[in-house]
């Protein structure tokens, strides 16, 4: 079971609100006709810490260590700093290095 | 390995041997067949041989054509490895075939890779050489090679070996600036210079692939779709599969990451935002996922290394929950985290305890986190803090479910007691929890301790004076302490609320049977028909009340005839019978009423001058199951003279005319009325019909034993396989209470063993001469031997012991210490085997402990019954 804060994108101090509105965002952004798999799993995240009471019943019950995927995930939402909006952009040696056929 | 070349060697040395003896013609079959599989290095070697063996056959031209074909899959395969000088070695060999064979553009793009254009741009040159599709990849190739070189350093070698008109030339500067203003997140400057490549351009891919990566960022979908324009062949496909692995969902990234290059790998981190250090655990990650068989324990070193990436704080809460819970293990100061705080070491005790602690272990380890807590709040009350306190202090109870049982052991160690003492500090630290309250009033009631359950049911209604699951608990609690009056006041409040509640009105309606029946003794008709008036009351109009307002009759003619005018009675009785058509339903549903007024069952027939009916019909044997598990569903208790009278109109039923749901259903209904003789037969009417159906199968073994007596060695083999089928046709009811019943009987499992063996004529299956079956005595020489050496606990685990015997030997260990508790042990296990005749032997292998008694040679098995 991965980690419902990092599925939702939020912080494990989010409050009622936060876990609301990064849930609507999540099934927007995976609607269940297009992305089930993706739209079960905001889901799943959401019954798991949608109140206060979940949340601290998951900080101090669950006892799942954390699956890569959650390390990926925090890696990234860690890594994403003040300059999220920043366009993300190659070095054109990159480009050239795999137009000569190195991969 | 110099031996094994030589093994090699002398191998295909004999092979080609024997090929050499075959005809040409066969030989060359053999080699096409090599080719059309794609053996490439069989079909080369043949063909090989055979233009040397058969020089001047008319095929000869052909067999070259076909050890070219062989030489480009070959080559091909060596460049997908990556292994290119190996493939152009090959390449080369095909090119001297001779000059009948024509060059091939994998060759020309192989020798471009190495870094000599010169084929390609000999092609390019040519145009009519080439068809359209030809001329497309050649061109896309040195317009990929072009580019490369004018980013990596304003190359122009390449370029201007090309004519000043040809497009490669003229579309090299737009290309490269778009690339790079796409690199400088330059939008305006990237849409301006691909707006100078025309749709033909030898450019078109990159332009297409630019297009995509800037609108990956706002539409992933549409994105991926303008990428699967590009070829797969393109010169610049390995651009569009990186940008498309950079779009993969997180878990499917993960899982390829792994397979890509380290440049690929590269572009897609660049395209996601990601650090050099982020990109490196995301491989290691990607890496031990592939290795499933990876413990979790190794991405403690991960978590460790990574922690500045990942955030401290988090990257600590997530190694406590990879760090050994046994607190001897548990290192406080784990090298390169924070020590460990008392909250920390309670709570991963508590974990540690939770999966296989008893109640008394997980309420103490929750204990100690909660008062660890409350030290460190320091008096702190607002809500984090303390919701975190009151969910640790109910997290025991709730793990176990103590307080939902319902014959509540409420002595003063007792796990309940001590969960309903944690729930109840609970309520100091969140009182707005309703459902903590209702637990602990049921709870109380349910242990009568109704004082208690009547001051939390106070303090729950002075919050919620409306609910409507704190009334019933109002008035289950009223019904227990005989305050009916009570109980009606709050029912009225409760129909108030929800005029359709049925459960309420059914509940009270009950309880004034109850309080009817308790007239009987007394002889107070007077008040037992009241109580009957009143709940006749209740019944109103209320649906689904309509079975009790007819048992109302009946109960209410009983009443009258026990107690008042018999001969009224009888008549009022016998109406209603006979309006219920005076059959044998009639008289089982009389039967069921009699018994809800305690009255003698022998007595009212003898009244009304019944004889003993049997059921004969299936439909009326469907009907009094139907009747019989509604009583059990709504009284849940009854007399041995109703069982009795039960029994006997049973007898012989016709459950064989009854389907396979209906008996297992049947089965359950006569469980609860404990009438194990009809369940048996019933069982195994349906066992003819549907043999091994593990439920049948369960009903059949269960209501042998259920009264007493022993099952012997081949019956309980017979139970074990019997559990073995359930398990496997995924009948896990069955299979638990199969289970629990071989538990029954096999408290340690096959250890000491019955004491009993069947005729071995009897069995159809008997046990090898020396393998299972253990002796009697050397069983308890065994099991004392345990008891001795081992601690308690573990002891008590080794010898199978059921759960609930376990706590109960270790409460009594706590209250009287651990050689008391073994003491005891043994006085029962000597005396379980005194009776069964056996002491037990300092050593192993004895003879045979007697199967049966001296005296009574065909008797019963004797039980071996320690506990």
């Amino acid at each position: 079971m991965s980690d419902p804060f990092l599925t939702l994108g939020i912080d494990p101090d989010a409050d009622d609100h936060a876990v609301e509105a990064a849930y609507r965002a999540a099934i927007k952004r995976c609607p269940p006709d297009r992305d089930p798999a993706g739209f079960q799993a905001a889901r799943a995240a959401y019954e798991r810490v949608r109140t206060e009471r979940d949340r601290i019943a998951y900080a101090l019950f669950e006892t799942e260590p954390p699956e890569p995927l959650d390390i990926l995930r925090r890696a990234e939402a860690q890594g994403r700093g003040d300059d999220e909006a920043a366009p993300r952009r190659p070095d054109p040696a990159l480009f050239a290095a795999l137009l000569r056929g190195e991969d | 390995m110099a031996r094994k070349r030589k093994k090699q060697s002398s191998h295909g040395g004999s092979k080609a041997a024997a090929a050499a003896k075959q005809s040409p013609e066969v030989r060359e079959r053999e080699a096409l067949q090599a080719l059309e599989s794609g053996h490439w290095r069989d079909a080369i070697q043949a063909l090989k041989a055979l233009l040397k063996d058969d020089p001047d056959s008319e095929r000869t031209p052909a067999r070259r054509r076909a050890l070219a074909d062989a030489y480009a899959g070959r080559a091909r395969d060596l460049t997908a490895k990556g292994m290119l000088k190996e493939a152009a070695v090959i390449w080369e060999n095909r090119a001297a075939l001779g000059a009948d064979i024509p060059p091939s553009l994998d060759h020309g793009i192989l020798r471009l890779r190495l870094g000599d254009p010169q084929p390609l741009i000999v092609a390019w040159a040519h145009p009519d050489a080439l068809n359209r599709e030809e001329r497309q990849r050649v061109g896309e190739q040195l317009a990929a090679a072009v580019l490369s070189e004018r980013l990596v350093g304003g190359d122009t070698a390449l370029l201007e070996q090309l004519a000043e008109d040809d497009p490669i030339r003229r579309h090299a500067e737009p290309a490269q600036t778009a690339l790079t203003a796409y690199c400088n997140a330059d939008q305006r400057g990237v849409e301006a210079a691909l707006a100078q490549l025309p749709f033909r351009s030898p450019y078109r891919a990159l332009a297409i692939l630019l297009k995509a990566l800037v609108r990956a960022e706002t539409e992933p979908d549409a994105a991926r779709e303008m990428l699967a324009r590009i070829d797969g062949a393109s010169a610049f496909a390995p651009l569009r599969r990186a940008a498309e692995l950079a779009l993969l969902p997180d878990a499917e990234l993960l899982a390829e990451l792994d397979r890509a290059g380290p440049r690929q790998a590269e572009l897609v981190a660049a395209l996601r935002g990601w650090s050099k250090a982020q990109l490196e655990l995301a491989r290691a990650l990607a890496s031990f996922q592939r290795d499933s068989g990876r413990q979790q324990k190794t991405l403690q070193p991960l978590l460790k290394r990574y922690r500045d990436l990942l955030g401290h704080d988090w990257a600590q809460q997530a190694s406590l929950r990879l760090m050994p819970r046994r607190t001897g293990l548990l290192d406080p100061n784990p090298p390169g985290w924070n020590a460990l705080s008392g909250h920390e070491r309670a709570l991963i005790k508590a974990w540690g305890t939770e999966p296989e602690g008893d109640p008394w272990d997980v309420l103490d380890a929750w204990e100690m986190v909660a008062q660890g807590l409350i030290a460190e709040q320091r008096g702190r009350r607002d809500a984090p803090y303390s919701l975190e306190i009151a969910m640790v202090l109910r997290r025991g109870e709730r793990r176990f479910k103590l307080l939902e049982t319902e014959h509540p052991e409420d002595y003063p160690d007792s796990p309940e007691t001590i969960a309903a003492e944690q729930l109840e500090r609970s309520l100091q630290w969140d009182p707005d929890h309703r459902e903590t309250y209702l637990r602990l009033i049921t709870w109380y009631r349910r242990a009568n301790r109704l004082k208690d359950a009547r001051r939390v049911l106070s303090q729950a209604q002075e919050r919620w004076p409306q609910d409507m699951a704190l009334l019933e608990a109002a008035m289950e609690t009223a019904l227990a302490s005989n305050a009916f009056k009570k109980a009606a006041g709050i029912a009225r409040r409760m129909l108030a609320i929800d005029p359709i509640n049925s459960s309420a009105r059914r509940r009270l309606v009950e309880a004034h049977i109850e309080h009817a029946a308790k007239q009987i003794p007394k002889r107070r008709g007077d008040l037992a028909r009241k109580e009957l008036a009143e709940a006749r009351n209740w019944t109103g109009r209320g649906a689904g009340l309509e079975p009790v307002r007819a048992q109302l009759d009946l109960l209410e003619g009983l009443v009258v005839l026990a107690l008042e005018d018999p001969e009224q009675g009888k008549a009022r009785l016998n109406e209603s019978l006979a309006q219920r058509g005076s059959g044998v339903v009639a008289q089982v549903e009389l039967m069921l009423a009699v018994d809800r007024l305690t009255l003698k069952q022998d007595d009212v027939a003898k009244w009304l001058g019944l004889k003993r009916v049997k059921v004969r019909d299936p439909e009326d044997l469907r009907a009094i199951i139907g009747q019989l598990r509604s009583h059990a569903d709504q009284v849940g208790h009854f007399r041995r003279t109703l069982m009795e009278r039960l029994a006997a109109a049973l007898k012989g039923a016709p459950w064989k005319q009854l389907e396979r749901n209906e008996l297992e259903h049947a089965c359950e209904t006569l469980r609860a009325f404990r009438l194990n003789e009809a369940r048996r037969e019933a069982a195994r009417a349906g066992l003819k019909r549907w043999p091994r159906t593990p439920m049948l199968e369960y009903h059949d073994f269960d209501s042998r034993y259920s009264d007493g007596g022993f099952p012997s060695v081949s019956e309980l083999d017979k139970m074990e396989w019997a559990l073995a089928r359930a398990r496997e046709a995924g009948e896990m009811r069955a299979a638990e209470r199969l289970r629990e019943l071989l538990q029954q009987f096999m408290p340690f499992g096959r250890m000491p063993g019955p004491p009993v063996r069947d005729d071995p004529w009897d069995d159809p299956f008997p046990p090898a001469p020396g393998g299972e079956g253990q002796d009697l005595g050397e069983g308890i020489a065994l099991l004392l031997q345990v008891l001795e050496q081992m601690p308690l606990k573990q002891a008590l685990e080794v010898t199978g012991m059921p759960k609930p015997m376990r706590k109960e030997v270790m409460r009594i260990a706590r209250e009287q210490g651990d050689e008391a508790a073994v003491e005891m042990l043994k006085a029962m296990i000597y005396s379980a085997a005194e009776e069964a005749g056996e002491l037990p032997k300092p050593q192993a292998g004895g003879g045979r402990s007697k199967a049966r008694s001296a005296d009574d040679p065909d008797g019963p098995p004797k039980q071996f019954d320690l506990f």
